[in-house]
Order: structure tokens, then sequence, then C-alpha cells
């Protein structure tokens, strides 16, 4: 079972604020919530845990979302951490030039 | 004879069958074979192959998030209880820490170890004698000493390949790895402290050895298969040359499940691959599958556990780990990592029942980094983690060790009732949490840690101790520990089961105590030991 297809964009959205895209990629680029929908077996976490998000959350400005994002992480610290940790995740265990600006160079 | 060898080819009589092919089955196979013997080695695993075509830094054994390079299964499941009833665990995958994993394949764990090459030191095999035996404790002395296991650690480094460099009256085969701008700056900091350090012994080729190259010092080495095989393990070294002889055969994906015996010898060992099962009769066998499997196959088999012993004293290692951030970067990306270390606080701390060595770290992955060594007030996400991990990653010092754990008869493998796996057998259950002077000595050595690196000019510090928890996997010990004494011990000081003619243990399963090193070595000495001369 696929995460609702109504909550996608609001995946895209939230990872989007988790790391942030700057000079240097962030989960959009690194393609996180593309990682997350990977994982059937949190399907329900995240239909649960995206819902309780605001319906135009990714509509809506930046610091509107990074404050929602925060309401969450009091509200849900379970299902906050979770998507916490697997943006950290995709974004952190490919190559990218997120690995070159921290100095971490695969050498063999 | 490699790998794809059905059970029908081997169903004829051995004269040593080998269960498990990590460090100790290993140079068992490679002893037996020279002594002439014709030998099954029987692993659970398969092959892992020396070249990785990827390294997915979320799936390997430094990080198991969501599955590990080498097995076991993630269909595998493992209990864990507080007390003596096994019938009240909770169920584990290899995934969560409960499980108490350790890599499963050809080679064992030494496939993908850190390669941290220790011998303990003297002290460490007289343990009870030195400091008495805590309450509730099992602490005791091995019956060997360090002076009976030093001519085969020599031995084991030379066959093996060790590089080291200095530490007292010690020499090794090689020079030591490739020292890191981590290294320099710690060793510098501990001669300010007058501490004595010394490069870490690894089983890595530092200079091209026995027809294998030299580390290319890669980013990738505790966790994963080396990429050039310059890291030295049961897999490219004791057992091809076993294999070698033409006297050795290797049979992987097949599960020993149970040990025929009559009286007090043993006749057989019933094997399971890929569904099919079959009884392989052998003249011994020599139980190498590490310290909970071991334990476990014992168990099922009603061998050795006349005294209620098998099992018990189930002790891995607690670690002190402490982290901080340097003003500037310390970061030169040269691996493995651990180039600098110190034995000062092994012993012969007041009020601390032994101690433990303090290393560098291995070079952090970047994932690794923002799960495990970020401080406790850093942010946790948005432009400020970000900003946080880039910035911090090139300053980050760690300073870690393992600390001798003092042993609990409470802390044991036990076998479920009710559960069994896919293979039939009954499943592992564990029981029992680590001993309070382990908490201690941890605590003790944590705080040494962070001395080293307020020295070394780290900024902000932190490490805390972990709590009582059940201390056991990748270095997992002691459940079938060596003594003279039948009552409190599985095995003899030749590593015999006790009241059996023909049935060995040979992996960190014997351990009395594990010393407050990585135990790899000493299961490889202790391994040769007892199988160099087996009747």
């Amino acid at each position: 079972m696929p995460i609702d297809a109504h909550l996608v964009p609001i995946l895209r959205a939230a990872t989007a604020r988790i790391v942030p895209t700057d000079d240097l990629p962030g989960a959009a680029e690194l393609h996180a919530a593309e990682f997350i929908l990977g994982f059937p077996e949190y399907t329900d976490a995240y239909n649960a845990g995206l819902a309780k998000l605001p319906a135009d959350f990714d509509l809506s400005t930046p610091d509107a979302q990074d404050s929602a994002l925060s309401q969450l992480s009091s509200i849900d610290p379970q299902f906050f951490d979770l998507l916490r940790r697997q943006t950290i995740e995709a974004v952190l265990a490919q190559p990218s030039a997120l690995w070159d600006a921290m100095g971490f160079v695969v050498t063999a | 004879m490699i790998g794809n060898v059905r059970l029908t080819q081997v169903a004829r009589r051995w004269d040593a069958i080998i269960i498990g092919s990590g460090a100790g089955g290993g140079v068992a196979a490679w002893n037996l074979a020279h002594q002439g013997m014709e030998v099954l080695v029987i692993e659970r695993g398969h092959h892992v192959p020396f070249s990785p075509p990827e390294r997915d830094h979320l799936r390997n054994h430094r990080l198991t998030q969501y599955g590990h390079n080498v097995g076991p299964s993630l269909e595998d499941r493992r209990g864990m209880t507080a007390g003596d009833d096994p019938t009240s665990a909770t169920w584990h995958s290899p995934l969560e820490w409960q499980y108490n994993n350790n890599a499963m394949g050809v080679g064992g764990g030494t496939s993908v170890y850190g390669a941290q090459a220790w011998r303990f030191k003297p002290e460490d095999f007289r343990m009870a004698s030195i400091y008495g035996v805590p309450e509730g404790s099992s602490l005791a002395d091995w019956p060997i000493s360090y002076a009976d296991l030093e001519p085969y650690y020599i031995e084991m480094e030379a066959e093996l390949g060790v590089a080291g460099g200095r530490g007292g009256t010690q020499t090794w085969p090689m020079p030591p790895t490739a020292p890191t701008v981590k290294g320099q700056r710690l060793a510098a900091a501990a001669a300010r402290l007058g501490w004595d350090t010394q490069a870490v012994p690894l089983a890595v080729n530092s200079v091209p050895y026995n027809g294998r190259p030299a580390c290319v010092n890669c980013q990738h080495c505790v966790g994963f298969a080396c990429p050039v095989d310059a890291k030295n393990g049961s897999q490219n070294t004791f057992l091809p040359r076993a294999i070698e002889t033409g006297n050795v055969t290797l049979i992987t994906d097949a599960q020993a499940v149970h040990i025929e015996s009559v009286g007090e010898k043993v006749t057989g060992v019933r094997v399971v691959q890929r569904g099919e099962s079959m009884v392989i009769p052998t003249d011994r066998v020599i139980v190498a599958a590490g310290a909970i499997e071991t334990a476990r196959l014992l168990l099922v088999s009603q061998i050795g556990n006349q005294n209620d012993q098998v099992g018990r004293n189930l002790q891995g290692h607690y670690y002190a780990s402490a982290a901080g951030i340097t003003p500037e970067s310390v970061y030169d990306g040269v691996g493995p990592g651990p180039s600098v270390a110190t034995t000062r606080w092994s012993h012969g701390n007041e009020g601390i029942i032994g101690g433990g060595m303090l290393a560098d770290d291995f070079v952090l992955l970047p994932v690794i980094y923002a799960k495990r060594a970020l401080p406790p007030h850093a942010p946790t996400w948005g432009d400020e983690w970000k900003n946080f991990v880039r910035d911090n990653y090139r300053c980050t010092l760690q300073v870690m060790g393992p600390i001798q754990d003092i042993p609990s008869p409470t802390s044991r493998v036990l076998i479920s009732p009710t559960e069994t796996d896919a293979a039939g057998m009954p499943r592992v259950v564990l029981s029992g949490t680590a001993h309070s002077e382990s908490v201690k000595a941890q605590t003790f050595l944590l705080g040494k840690a962070k001395e080293w690196l307020t020295e070394a000019g780290a900024e902000e510090i932190w490490g805390s101790p972990s709590g009582q928890y059940l201390s056991a996997g990748q270095h997992q010990a002691g459940t079938c520990r060596m003594g003279d004494d039948p009552r409190t011990s599985v095995v003899d000081p030749g590593g015999k089961i006790h009241g059996y003619a023909n049935i060995w243990v040979a992996d960190t399963s014997v351990h009395v105590t594990n010393g407050g090193f990585n135990p790899f070595l000493t299961a490889m000495a202790t391994a040769h030991r007892t199988t160099s001369h087996l009747e």
C-alpha cells in the first residue's frame, strides 16, 4: 500500500524543510520523498503522521511550514522523528555535493 | 572446494567437522588440515565478495538500519527476557540491538570487521586474583596465563598479517597503517598528559603481505569488505590455506542444527541446507559458531550442560565513547582510521575493576556521523542542521574503547521451548543484564576519553554512560568458559568439553573474561592452541 496520493506533496514539502536546499542540494534534489516511499512498512505511520500537518502545508510559506513541523514534533514526536530520520538518511547515505562540502571524499 | 557444495556431496565420515568459518573455525580448519585430517567446515552464511559492487551506507555491519551486507537473514529472530523464563521473551530482528547480531558469512565477522588485532594483557587472564570477585559476578581467572597464549598470539599475527608499531616490547609483522591528522593530534596530547600511546594494531596490510596488496586507505573499512582485499580475515588467510591442502571441504548456506552423541562421544552433526536435512558422521567436532550460536547448538544438543553452565556468563563490551569539536579541521579521510591508542587505563585504576583501551575511530560515514556523532545540543533539522553538519564533520574528534565487562552468571543464552527457526532449530533467547561494575568502569574510562579530547584541543565535549543493558553484540563471548572445574566451566584448559572425548569449542565462547580489547585475535590464538595438537 503506497502513501495516500494527496499526502505525497505534503511529504515532499516536509522533507524539503527538514533538509532545505541552499547552495547545496537538499531533500528535494536528493529525492528523500522517493526514498521514503520505498518503505511500504511505514505507510500507515506516514498516512497518520502527515495527516497531522495542515492540508495546505505544501502551499504554505517556508516559515509557516517550519512552524507546522515544530508543532508536529511536539504533538507526535515519534512520527516526526521517523520523518526526520528517514529524510536525513536519504540525504546523507548517497554521494552528493553535500558529501563534498562536508569533506567526505571517497578515494577507492 | 569453495561454494555450491551440496549436502549429498559431503555425506561421508569425516575426521573432523568444524561448525563455523569465522575467526576460530578458520584457524581450526587450517590446523587440522595440516595435521592431515579430512575436515568438513559448515558455514551458515555464504561467500562475501571482497570487492562489493556498491557500498550501502544503510545496510552494512556498521549501520544495520535496513539490512546488512553479511547475514543472518532478516527473517531470523532472537528473544530477550529479563529473568530465566524463555517463554516470556520479546522477539527481535537482526536489525535491532537486542538481537546482538554478528556477521554471518564465510569468514564470519572477519570479512567486514574493523580488524583491531589486540592481544589481551597478562592481567586480563587473572582478574579474580587481582581484584577479587564482586558480588553477583562470576569473575574468574583463566586456567591459562598470558605466557601460555603468547606463542600462539605471535604465530597468529604472522599468519594472519598484522600491522602494528611501537608498543612496549611487542613487534609486529608489518609497520603501522597510515598515521592520520587526528591520530597525530591525539598522540601529541597524550604525550603532554604523560600517557603512553601506540599505533593501533590492525589485521590490515600496511605493505603487500602474503601475496595480497597494501591497504589503499579508503573510507569504508569497518562494516564493509575490503575493495582491494587488503584486510586480513579467516576468508582470505586460514580458510583458503586450509582448502589448498586438499583436506578441507567448505559447505556454505548450511546450518548445523544438532550434534549427535552416544555417551561421552559425539558421532555426527545434523545439518540442514535449503530444506534438506542429513546427519553427517564424524570422529571429532569443533564448535566455532560464535558465543551465542555455539551455546545454542550445545544446549539444543544437550552436550556439556551437565552443570547448567552452557550459555552463562554472556558478555561483550561496554564502550566508553566521547567526542568533541575542534576549532579547526582534523579530518584527512585517510582510512582505516584508528591510528593511536592508549592502554594506560586497562588496569590499575583506583576503585575500578579493570578498565579498557582507548583509540581514535574509523573514518565516519556521513550518515553515521549524523546519527551518532552530533553533540547533544546540535540542531536536529532545517538550515541550522545542514550548516552544522557541513561545518563540523571535519572538526569532530572521537575517542572510544571497549572496557573489560565483568561477567554475570545470569547474563545468558537460553533456548526457546516453543519457537523454532526455518531449519526447525529452537530459537535463542537472551537473558540478563550487565554487571554494575561494568557501568562503573565505563564511566571511569569515559572520563579519561574526555580528558584526552580536552588536551587535544576539543572545545565542546560530550559522551555519557549507557546505563545497564545486556552486552553481547559483535564482541560476544564467555558462554562456554574455560576452566579446570566442570562445576563452573564448560571446556577444559585445552578447549575440550568437560566429560566428552571428542568435542572442542574454538571461539570466543571459551573466554573467561573478554579483555578490554577487541577479542578476535585472542579467539584465534586460543583456537590455535586448542587445535594445533588435537588428539
